[in-house]
């Protein structure tokens, strides 16, 4: 009998596993395993019905409380990130980039790299921009003669950067949930004037080893180039139209959205949401100037989102300089609702424009579906962490994780290793969901920085990603590559930049100030 | 313009109306909010329960046609009410979904206008800033439903994608029957004690000067699982359909199965 009630929430996450490979929509997979593991719980007497009536508050508390404004800035990043891919400015990073680059050896592989690194600090969504950057840049760098499996290694890899470079929707859900666990693990130390981990702690936290894999890629594409020419050939120079006003204008747009929204985060001078709400704000003027969806862009609709941006950015601008936060008085408030006057109008009209052209009607629903798909998730897996925590599984993980030998540094790594494997079947959003709040208090308990801990995981999140033959990033490109490309050159292109992933974690791992010296320098 | 639009417009307009008439007699509309609505909510609220227990056995068919088309071709009559009630449950889903659509924009237009105030205008809004999550909220609520209609509920596909349309079926079946349903059932009967304790006192927020309308945004969550339940028997009917070799009436544009991938 002991056995059964020891073996049950073990059962339990086989079972959740099995079910979910099944194939039916992960949040209702979750929360059905939960109630017939309740059921089971009921009948052995090992779980007390009153415990399923928390289930509305847990929703409420859980996503839609004042408290948890942080989780609106995932529509709101959504939301930017669909608005961004219908004004096509990957399209134009591309070309840009190709065309400055091209003319070296391995250049088109590192100006892959480059675009990936950009769209994932203004988009950062992988799914697309894997699919964007295989239909644009995968023909290309084929027709030139690149290796396919390194020409899809790189596009590949570029893509999932956007997991791990912030803002990241993969941050800050994990941001979340490791937050409350980190709140938690305190409480039960009887801390009671409790350190908080948050969403802008962990964008720090994620910036550097970011870059280091940037940085790491593109010295791949170097090496490459030097040691095989013939896997990354150059392009003639004649061949390319390398116009640096063209690539500045390709440039200019993303990195504006990328520093204003970054910077305002990291400067701690917006929380994340805000700076979503204007990011987003932001794409959609920049979608509404180029007349995203139609052909053709009049001049007077240009000229008057123009101005709407430009009063927008002076609005701003005036509020960072002159801090009219304090009284403001007459001149000057006149001024700024004059400027607020005009950004309104020039936004009401790319709305206009948008909305004419469908732009707006795709992104909207869109954001709605991704933002469903989340939530409905986490609304499954709070069902299921009650339910197992209950049927006593956070003992049972506790018991076994402090048995690991290696203290601290054992159980994180069991922890990661498992969480690795669960990447081949699982999304980053159940793994999020599920695991972090079991594991994740109990680590804290044994003295684990959590920002260190939670750059770890995104790390390993991404790398799951793109291992064969499972990573979702690799099905993406598989789904937009020419059937010409076998599908073992893309896993064989995988396996050197999953090889620097697992080179960067451990490094993450053994030098922890890569990613906590950051957030300390920032925020103190 | 779709039907849900429209089904925005006219849910704007009824605000608007109610707000309109409350200033024209002086606050009369709101006296009686603070003095009925909690009762009449009541009321409501056990209504629509008998309603809901009336159409309970609706839900049992899809299941019946699919278990039926194991044995025999299920008869005509129930592949006549599975079609129709697969139709009328995506209308209206559809519609609600399609008005909730907006609230993405609401959300970003309403956070850069609270960032705006608050940072050059130094004024913060309570209740503005409040509506930001009521926005969020309701937003990924009401658009569940359409969501799963359009396959957009992340599904494990490695093995799904490989299956046979009606091992699809089976899956999608048992899916419903054994996970969808099950947790809407839960929601619904757990809601009652914490929806109905939210409408007694009608909850608002802890803020003074916040939205005084907690109660409806907890009511969202019912509501929510109320459309899961029709947009799952709708599914399971889709399934029972393929099961019994009919063809699935085509659904309108936007229903493809894809992965959004964040």
């Amino acid at each position: 009998m002991d056995i059964i009630l020891i073996a049950l929430p073990f059962a339990m996450f086989l079972i959740a596993v099995a079910a979910l490979l099944r194939g039916f929509p992960v949040a209702f997979t979750l929360a059905g395993v939960a109630i017939v593991f309740a059921l089971i719980g009921l009948a052995l007497g090992a779980f007390d019905p009153l415990h399923l009536g928390a289930f509305p508050q847990r929703i409420y508390g859980n996503i839609m409380e004042m408290d948890k404004s942080i989780l609106v800035a995932v529509p709101l990043f959504v939301f930017m990130g669909v608005m961004l891919e219908k004004s096509r400015v990957a399209e134009e990073l591309l070309e840009a980039m190709g065309a400055l680059f091209g003319s070296l050896r391995g250049g088109l592989g590192i100006s892959v790299v480059i675009v990936g690194a950009l769209l994932a600090a203004s988009t950062g969504i992988v799914g697309a921009t894997v699919v964007t950057m295989g239909l644009l840049s995968l023909p290309t760098m084929l027709r030139r003669g690149y290796d396919p499996a390194l020409a899809a290694g790189s596009i590949a890899a570029s893509g999932t950067l956007g997991q791990i470079i912030p803002p990241s929707i993969v941050l800050i859900l994990l941001g979340d949930q490791l937050g409350s666990a980190y709140a938690r693990a305190q409480r039960e130390q009887g801390i009671f004037a409790p350190d908080i981990l948050t969403v802008g702690d962990l964008f720090a936290g994620a910036l550097v080893p970011g870059l280091l894999l940037v940085g790491a890629y593109i010295v791949y594409q170097i090496v490459i180039a030097i040691i095989r020419p013939d896997a990354s050939p150059a392009i003639p120079k004649e061949e390319l139209d390398a116009d640096i006003f063209k690539a500045l204008r390709a440039l200019v747009p993303p990195l504006g959205l990328i520093i204003a929204v970054l910077g305002s985060i990291l400067s701690g001078l917006a929380t994340p949401t805000e700076a979503a709400g204007v990011g987003a704000l932001g794409a959609t003027l920049l979608a509404g100037f180029r007349n995203a969806g139609a052909p053709s862009n009049p001049a007077a609709g240009r000229w008057l989102v123009t101005v709407g941006a430009v009063s927008l950015l002076a609005l701003i601008a005036a509020a960072a300089i002159l801090s009219l936060r304090t009284g403001v008085d007459g001149g000057a408030r006149l001024l700024a609702l004059g400027l607020g006057a005009l950004a309104a109008t020039g936004t009401l009209w790319a709305l206009v424009r948008l909305f004419r052209t469908g732009v707006l009607d795709e992104v909207m629903t869109q954001t709605a579906r991704i933002s469903s798909m989340v939530f409905v998730i986490l609304i499954g897996a709070s069902l299921f962490a009650l339910v197992f925590r209950e049927l006593g599984g956070d003992g049972s993980v506790r018991t076994m994780l402090e048995a690991v030998p290696g203290g601290v540094f054992g159980a994180v790594l069991v922890v990661m290793a498992i969480m690795f494997v669960l990447g081949f079947f699982l999304d980053f959003i159940e793994i999020t969901f599920v695991v972090v709040p079991i594991v994740a208090p109990i680590l804290f308990l044994m003295g684990v920085d959590p920002i260190w801990l939670g750059v770890l995981m995104a790390l390993n999140l991404q790398t799951s990603f793109l291992t064969p033959p499972f990573g979702f990033a690799l099905f993406y490109l598989r789904g937009v590559a020419p059937p010409s490309l076998p599908t073992g050159a893309i896993y064989r292109g995988a396996i050197p930049f999953v090889i620097i992933q697992l080179f960067a974690i451990a490094l993450v791992a053994t030098l922890p100030w890569l990613a906590t010296a950051l957030p300390r320098m920032l925020y103190g | 313009m779709r039907a849900g639009d429209w089904l925005l417009i006219a849910l704007m307009a009824a605000t608007a109306a109610i707000l309109f008439a409350d200033r024209l007699s002086g606050g009369a509309v709101q006296a009686w909010i603070a003095s009925d609505l909690s009762g009449t909510g009541r009321d409501i609220g056990v209504f629509l329960g008998w309603v809901g227990w009336g159409m309970t056995p609706l839900v049992v068919f899809p299941l019946l046609a699919a278990v039926w088309s194991v044995i025999r071709v299920p008869p005509a009559l129930l592949i006549a009410g599975l079609v129709r009630t697969n139709a009328v449950i995506d209308v209206i889903n559809r519609a609600i979904g399609d008005a909730a659509r907006w609230l993405a924009l609401a959300l970003v237009l309403v956070t850069s206008l609270v960032v705006v105030q608050r940072y050059v205008f130094g004024v913060s809004i309570t209740k503005l800033q409040e509506s930001i999550i009521y926005f969020h909220a309701l937003l990924f609520l009401l658009s569940s439903a359409v969501t799963l209609l359009a396959g957009g509920h992340v599904r494990v596909d490695i093995f799904y994608s490989r299956l046979s349309d009606k091992a699809k079926g089976w899956t999608d079946i048992a899916g419903v029957y054994l996970a969808l349903l099950p947790m809407c059932w839960l929601i619904l009967d757990t809601s009652r004690s914490y929806v109905g304790g939210a409408w007694r006192i009608m909850e608002r927020s802890r803020e003074s000067d916040g939205l005084p309308l907690v109660f409806l945004l907890k009511t969202a969550i019912p509501v929510f699982a109320v459309m899961m339940i029709a947009q799952g028997v709708s599914m399971a009917a889709k399934a029972a359909l393929t099961l019994a070799d009919r063809s699935v009436p085509e659904q309108p544009a936007g229903n493809v199965q894809r992965r959004e991938g964040l």
